[in-house]
């Protein structure tokens, strides 16, 4: 019952015209920083924490809650209009969301996206109100051994996302993999494969190799289709959002991949782009109809964008009860707190009740706002299709130059990202999928990281990762993953081999 | 305009994964041996998926396909590469403009207009955006302006 007054206090201390207004600006701007390519959740949160110093502490949080949620949804209209993932958690989101633009169905995919995403982000802040103490106290329990771990059931996934050709996949994730491993070793501190570049001591810059990927490798694809006439089927936008039939079709599916995403995002470290990638994999794997993913199903939309946003709630566990950022968007909400006077821990719980649940109960109001803000922006966004591929191909790129260079400020990162938009070109044109590859880069550091602390720890004995309980649990895990995506390739193989004969 | 020729792209992609790793493997031997074990390992993963597909393309059956060289995709690379050489000479205003404009007519697009006024209008609306509005860091001219 006292629980219940805590909440009823917050929400009377949030409840008011300015705070509501805050809330619908920052996440507006937050859908407009999602969308464009370059502009991070992590760079957009950054850039508005000085506009909140001289607000009061619940609009400021409310304001930057409301941003948070906004582009991590936000990245879903460029990666189903253009097959450019506004931010990283969307990637996932361009496999199925674009085929999706192409057919004509931009508008259910944008639809699909933006419910989605409103019940994914609910989920996940009902869970941070609900469950916060327990679920973080269980997080904490992970050392290295676990992380490691972790990082190798997420390579895992490589063999479920590329069943089409598993060798190319391979190559592709140990490349990304390798990619990785460039800049100062996470031990020795010694630099490999940097070449003297001090812009490459920290390692390839994530955001923009992510934007010469998806973003400059689709603009060189799309340089053979400007050559034809303008398809007049890819601009028509089609109904908005799916039918109730669908949506009961696919309401598995989002509750899992919410759950996934909650999950993921309590795991300091792991962010919204593993969860997209784990809830699409996981909605492959489970679907009866698996072979429909990467053509425009609207299953791998939902998968993926309900997973990306229940990030949002997850991450914000372990940052406002133990004061560990569940990734880096939460890193610098960490600062927003500090700046306010206000110290993320067990404390803030008893200290603050009214403003740090508050801050949970305006987030839930947040995907409210996103759904709102979300449906206006569907029938502007597809105007975006009206313009003459020609031209829309140098916009592309300058979009793409400028977000490169804003991440760090540097012209060597831009550059990255024009060598990494032919890699990706390259490798799409001879048939290597291009998500084994930035699944490599993500989890790579992780799984090196955690595989040289462990060791140290052990002082080199490998069964540490055989002899805590959740190592144990997550072995099992892994072989099982590894083991039933190899049977259903199989499975898959004697299937066409049958038909064949 | 594009040029194609038939060849077996997995065997030269296996060729040239293994002369990459090759490659990866001869600069790893310059470092430390504690630093290099976990990249060394990621290689040899490489070396043997690339070993195996050369194996695989080397059967008879294998598919051949026609790979194209599409000269204006890489006139686009050129044209990117150019405009991030001239950005700090020329300031991102002007020089993204300029590329704008000049990309559009590269890639055949006829209304000169349209075209002018649209690279402009972008370059300009982009400028106040990020650097304005946003307080994106710009390159810019010594004057400032631009």
């Amino acid at each position: 019952m006292e629980y219940f007054a805590i909440l009823s206090d917050a929400f009377a201390n949030f409840w008011t015209w300015q705070n509501v207004m805050w809330l619908f600006l920052g996440t507006a701007c937050g859908i407009v920083i999602g969308a464009l390519p370059g502009m991070s959740t992590t760079m957009g949160i950054a850039l508005f924490v000085p506009f909140t110093f001289s607000m009061d502490v619940v609009s400021g949080l409310t304001m930057l809650g409301g941003l948070y949620n906004g582009s991590v949804y936000g990245g879903s209209i460029s990666a189903i209009l253009l097959r450019t993932p506004g931010t990283a958690a969307s990637c996932a989101t361009t496999f199925d969301g674009y085929p999706m633009t192409l057919r004509g169905e931009s508008g259910k995919a944008l639809g699909t996206a933006l419910l989605t995403s409103t019940v994914g982000g609910a989920f996940g802040v009902i869970v941070l109100l609900t469950v916060a103490p327990p679920l973080a106290k269980f997080a904490l329990s992970f050392g290295p051994p676990e992380y490691f771990l972790v990082a190798i059931l997420g390579l895992t996934i490589i063999i479920t996302l590329s069943e089409d050709n598993l060798l190319k996949g391979v190559v592709a994730g140990a490349f990304g993999v390798l990619i990785s491993t460039i800049g100062f070793d996470p031990i020795e501190g010694i630099p490999r494969f940097t070449f003297g570049f001090p812009d490459l001591y920290e390692g390839i810059p994530f955001v923009p190799a992510l934007i010469g990927l998806f973003s400059m490798g689709e603009v060189l694809r799309l340089v053979g289709k400007a050559r034809l006439p303008d398809d007049p089927l890819n601009s028509r936008i089609g109904k908005l959002f799916p039918s109730w039939e669908e949506i009961k079709e696919i309401k598995r599916t989002l509750l899992r991949s919410s759950i996934i995403g909650t999950v993921v995002g309590i795991m300091p470290g792991a962010g919204a782009d593993i969860a997209s990638f784990v809830g699409y994999s996981e909605a492959k794997r489970k679907s009866k109809t698996p072979e429909k993913f990467g053509t425009g199903h609207l299953e791998g939309v939902a998968a993926s964008e309900s997973a990306n946003n229940a990030v949002v709630g997850g991450s914000l566990v372990p940052l406002l009860t133990l004061g560990v950022p569940g990734n880096a968007a939460s890193a610098v909400l960490l600062g927003g707190l500090l700046i306010h006077g206000l110290n993320p821990g067990p404390m803030l719980f008893e200290n603050h009740p009214n403003i740090t649940y508050g801050f949970m109960i305006s987030l839930l109001f947040s995907c409210v706002a996103v759904m709102i803000l979300g449906t206006m922006m569907i029938r502007i966004s597809p105007h975006i299709l009206k313009l003459p591929k020609r031209l829309l191909i140098p916009v592309i790129i300058i979009l793409s130059v400028t977000g490169s260079y804003a991440v760090s400020n540097s012209y060597i990162a831009v550059g990255i990202m024009l060598i990494f938009g032919v890699i990706g070109f390259m490798l799409e044109h001879f048939k290597f999928p291009l998500a084994p590859l930035v699944l490599g880069i993500i989890l790579g550091p992780m799984a090196e990281n955690s595989l040289m602390q462990a060791l140290l720890l052990s002082r080199g004995d490998w069964t540490i990762f055989a002899s805590r309980p959740v190592c144990i649990v997550l072995l099992v895990l892994t072989i099982a993953s590894i083991s039933y995506s190899l049977l259903q390739i199989a499975k898959k193989k004697k299937q066409h081999a049958e038909s064949e004969s | 305009m594009a040029k194609g020729t038939c060849i077996n792209s997995d065997r030269w992609c296996a060729v040239g994964g293994l002369a990459f790793c090759g490659l990866v493997y001869g600069l790893l031997l310059d470092v430390d041996k504690t630093v290099r074990t976990f990249p060394l390992s990621v290689v040899s993963i490489l070396f043997l998926c690339f070993a195996v597909l050369l194996w695989k393309s080397c059967n008879p059956t294998a598919n051949k396909e026609i790979v194209w060289i599409d000269f204006q995709a890489v006139g686009v690379v050129v044209f990117a590469a150019l405009y991030l050489f001239c950005l700090p000479h020329l300031g991102y205003t002007l020089c993204t403009g300029i590329f704008c404009l000049a990309t559009a007519l590269m890639l055949g697009f006829k209304r000169y207009l349209a075209a002018f006024l649209v690279s402009i209008g972008f370059a300009v609306g982009v400028y106040l955006l990020f650097f304005r509005i946003l307080n994106v860091p710009l390159p810019r001219l010594g004057i400032g302006i631009l």
